[in-house]
């Protein structure tokens, strides 16, 4: 969630970048479309305003103006020159040859229908490329304003520029005026651009000459002004900059557009044309609307990559270590060992082969400790010489014995058996010896017991046994006679041949004592009893 | 996806107020009648788009108004021949004057409108005024020691190519009229031939002609003038001041053309209402108030300052024939000469 919120940023960082990226190159590209647009213009006027010079340098036109006699010649000679011009150039409209007495009479008036009348020749003293023009001195030329025409919207624009026509005398003689359609100029420069460029032209008044607004709205011509729409044309009007960037606000019909403004000298003085290409930002970010696009199924693919990725990667994650940790809880609950992923190659593969090795090694250790301790308990129930049980054991068993045969009423039968003069042998044959006779009797002391009853050692070369079951005294005694004959038999220890006779006591439960002290302790009396009637004897506790 | 619900959201907001589009107002009227912040304080204060027209003369106010049947337009400041004209033409409509509340604060002069002529048809009215003033004559005091008495300075070959007159073709005919001493607004046919040979002449002593008043003031600037006939009266001697040129201002012998300008409501106007607010608007006394403030013109609130002599002003009435008057002045300024000028 995290890396997709992450990746969501940049990309939305990358987006917004690129779409200024987007704008400042679409700027750029309308800055110098502009600035190409506005030096083709240049190029235009300058062509156009050459091409007058010629005109006006030639002979002709002094000498109709002059009215020499006979100028009929010269006059023809004019026209046609006029003429050719015209064919050659599409936008030209008109070119006439204007004196400056009568009025501004038109001697020479050519235009695209040929060459007009001279009856209708007309007195154009009253118009700025008249009167203006008569007052330039030579070689300085006139640029008119271009107007619409107020009473006739969809009259021609025309651009006239004119050229004074000097001879000796102090004054102009005349002008000539080359008219331009400037519709049909804009249309040709126009051809260069693509179509959704909208092309402006302003008068240095900021009233808008050619204005694609108008086009589309059917307005009727009325006077629009460029300052109105964009307050920053100001700079340019006033001169202080050559060209600029601006917004023109989205209006009726017309949406918001990104706009360059350049300003174009047609002459040396203020006057001038401002010439703008707009271009709807909607087009500018339709291109980046595709990057947009490409951007977002990026964004969603990758998104999408990484959430399944990360799924994934949970899964394989988290799955192993689920299972670890269930098989820690279940090994350390009851130490059993569970399936644990140790086939795996990567680090939880190795954490779990060393949860596993640890388990095994944790399981040795308690085997081992179960081992020692079972040993400690033998031990500490064992006599480590004869492997008999020693006394801790044997009241264990007697008291055991007791409670049973309390509840079964069955008999139970102590036989104490004390070695005669073993500590004789022992100090004549050495305690190796001594210990060999110890084991033997023990030996000796099994033999004669059934599996139910208990042989222990009790200390020393005491020995004490329980039988689980009598029937009565006579048979325990019958069993100590045998045992007291089995030890007439002599030893043969060490390659000695030993006599051992032992001395032996009985007590009966539960007429010699109901609990295990007394009954042991009357077993010991009667042993005593035996020892003191001469040893190797059986005295048998009698309380009755 | 919350992006997606915010993009629904905001392309829903756009549709919707794109569908709740603010009405326009298409005003068709005269340089300072509808300055551009006081437009926009309208437009703002009845949340609506407003698009003003400036006309230069008659001629184009005519053109522009009579195409289509005047659906181009709302409202529109015509003086009371014109309005007379296009009561006629059927462009206008009656005025409820219930509505239009800031008649109250008018004059009572520009309240009987029953005494101002071409304004009632039919018992209906059809404008309300709103600016007048005459036209006089400027003169350059630098260049003209005595000022000008009579309209025939304009023809005085003294001041010749020193002058400049206006691009009207029905108030030229009137005054070629005054200079001739014959009733202005009618001319019998027989009057023509020598009514255009008069404007020819006209032609010939000016310098040029002019339509704006700004354009009269460029024009008077950039060249060596002595003499301007005024149609725009004290706004252009207003202007010319404020531009630093020494004038001076006078109602010629013959008396001057006045106009009395009268806003009007078209036929075919979808948006009567707001057309009405506009003309109770501009007769507030801020709005009417800048047009004597800025651009020297006369108002309808307040009397008019007192002249040391009574003037004598002409009223504009309705001329015989508007259409010829402009074919022939049409081809009297493209430079015809005078066997050209096509007479009927």
């Amino acid at each position: 969630m995290f890396g997709l919120l992450l990746g969501g940023i940049a990309s939305y960082y990358s987006l917004s970048s690129s779409k200024q990226i987007l704008i400042a190159a679409a700027k750029r590209d309308l800055l110098l479309a502009n600035q190409v647009l506005g030096r083709n213009l240049q190029i235009s006027l300058e062509n156009f305003a050459s091409d007058l010079k010629v005109l006006s340098d030639q002979s002709q036109p002094v000498e109709v103006l002059q009215n020499m006699p006979n100028n009929s010649k010269e006059v023809e000679e004019l026209a046609r020159l006029f003429s050719s011009m015209l064919d050659a150039h599409p936008e030209y409209q008109r070119i006439r040859l204007i004196e400056a007495k009568n009025y501004g009479l038109e001697r020479i008036n050519v235009d695209r229908q040929g060459i007009v009348a001279s009856t209708a020749l007309q007195e154009k003293g009253h118009i700025p490329y008249v009167f203006k023009t008569l007052k330039l001195s030579p070689g300085q030329q006139f640029f008119s304003e271009i107007a619409p025409s107020r009473l006739d919207p969809d009259k021609a624009l025309t651009l006239h520029i004119a050229s004074p026509i000097w001879t000796n005398e102090p004054r102009a003689v005349g002008v000539i005026v080359l008219s331009i359609d400037v519709k049909t100029l804009f249309s040709r420069l126009k051809r260069e651009l693509p179509d959704y460029y909208q092309f402006f032209l302003a008068n240095s008044q900021g009233e808008l000459l050619l204005n694609p607004e108008r086009e589309q709205s059917q307005d009727q011509g009325s006077i629009a002004m460029l300052q109105a729409q964009l307050p920053e044309i100001l700079t340019l009007l006033s001169g202080k900059s050559s060209s600029m960037l601006g917004i023109l606000p989205a209006k009726r019909e017309q949406p918001s557009r990104l706009a360059a403004f350049t300003t174009i000298s047609i002459e040396a003085e203020s006057n001038h044309l401002l010439l703008g290409l707009a271009v709807p930002e909607k087009h500018i970010l339709q291109a980046s609307q595709a990057l947009d696009q490409r951007l977002i199924q990026i964004i969603a693919a990758l998104g999408l990559i990484t959430l399944i990725l990360s799924l994934w990667l949970a899964r394989q994650m988290i799955r192993p270590l689920n299972q670890i940790g269930l098989a820690i809880a279940h090994f350390s609950q009851d130490l059993s060992l569970q399936p644990l992923p140790t086939e795996r190659g990567d680090e939880l593969g190795k954490l779990a082969r060393d949860i596993r090795a640890m388990q095994e090694k944790i399981l040795a250790q308690i085997i081992q400790l179960n081992t020692n301790q079972q040993e400690l308990q033998r031990m500490a129930h064992i006599d480590p010489l004869t492997g008999l049980p020693n006394r801790r054991l044997f009241f264990d068993r007697l008291e055991h014995a007791i409670s049973n045969a309390e509840r079964s009423g069955k008999l139970l039968g102590l036989l104490y058996v004390d070695l005669d003069h073993f500590k004789e042998i022992n100090d004549t044959h050495g305690h190796a010896a001594g210990d060999e006779v110890l084991s033997n009797v023990a030996h000796l002391l099994v033999s004669v017991t059934r599996s139910g009853d208990t042989v222990a050692r009790l200390g020393g070369d005491e020995f004490v046994i329980l039988f689980d079951e009598v029937e009565s005294r006579a048979t325990l005694l019958g069993i100590a006679q045998k045992l007291l004959s089995l030890l007439q038999n002599r030893l043969l220890i060490d390659g000695k041949d030993l006599q051992v006779r032992a001395s032996l006591g009985i007590s009966l439960y539960p007429h010699d004592g109901s609990d295990a002290q007394t009954l042991l302790q009357n077993a010991d009396r009667a042993m005593y009893s035996s020892k003191r009637s001469g040893r190797n004897t059986i005295t048998s506790s009698h309380i009755t | 996806m919350p992006l997606r619900s915010l993009l629904t959201l905001v392309l829903l907001t756009l549709f919707c107020s794109s569908l709740h589009a603010k009405p326009l107002l298409r005003v068709l009227a005269w340089p300072g009648y509808a300055d551009a912040d006081l437009v926009d304080a309208f437009a703002e204060r009845y949340d609506a788009d407003v698009e003003v027209t400036l006309v230069g003369n008659d001629d184009e106010l005519r053109l522009k108004l009579s195409k289509d049947g005047g659906q181009h337009y709302d409202v529109i400041a015509a003086n009371t021949s014109e309005i007379n004209y296009f009561v006629q033409q059927q462009l206008l409509q009656p005025l409820r004057l219930s509505n239009l509340t800031q008649r109250s604060r008018q004059l009572q002069q520009f309240r009987q409108l029953n005494d101002i002529p071409g304004l009632m048809h039919d018992g209906q009215a059809y404008g309300v005024p709103y600016a007048y003033g005459e036209m006089g004559l400027i003169y350059n005091r630098k260049m003209m020691s005595r000022p000008p008495t009579s309209i025939n300075s304009l023809w005085d070959p003294r001041w010749q190519g020193q002058v400049l007159a206006y691009d009207g073709s029905s108030h030229n005919f009137s005054l070629a009229r005054q200079t001739l001493a014959k009733p202005p607004f009618a001319i019998p046919s027989e009057d023509m031939p020598a009514t255009v040979d008069k404007l020819i002449a006209l032609r010939r002593n000016v310098l040029s002609f002019y339509s704006l008043p700004e354009e009269s003031v460029s024009l008077f600037m950039q060249n060596s003038i002595a003499l301007m006939y005024a149609n725009y009266g004290r706004q252009q001697l207003k202007l010319l001041q404020d531009a630093g040129a020494d004038v001076g201002y006078v109602i010629p012998q013959e008396g001057a053309l006045a106009w009395l300008d009268c806003w009007a409501i078209t036929r075919t106007t979808p948006n009567r209402d707001l057309a009405e607010q506009w003309i109770n608007y501009t007769l507030e006394p801020q709005v009417s108030g800048a047009l004597t403030e800025r651009h020297g013109l006369e108002n309808t609130l307040r009397t008019l300052q007192a002249s040391s002599a009574p003037l004598r002003l002409i009223w504009l009435e309705p001329v015989e024939n508007a259409e010829l008057r402009a074919k022939l002045w049409k081809s009297i300024l493209a430079g015809d000469r005078p066997g050209n000028v096509v007479l009927p």
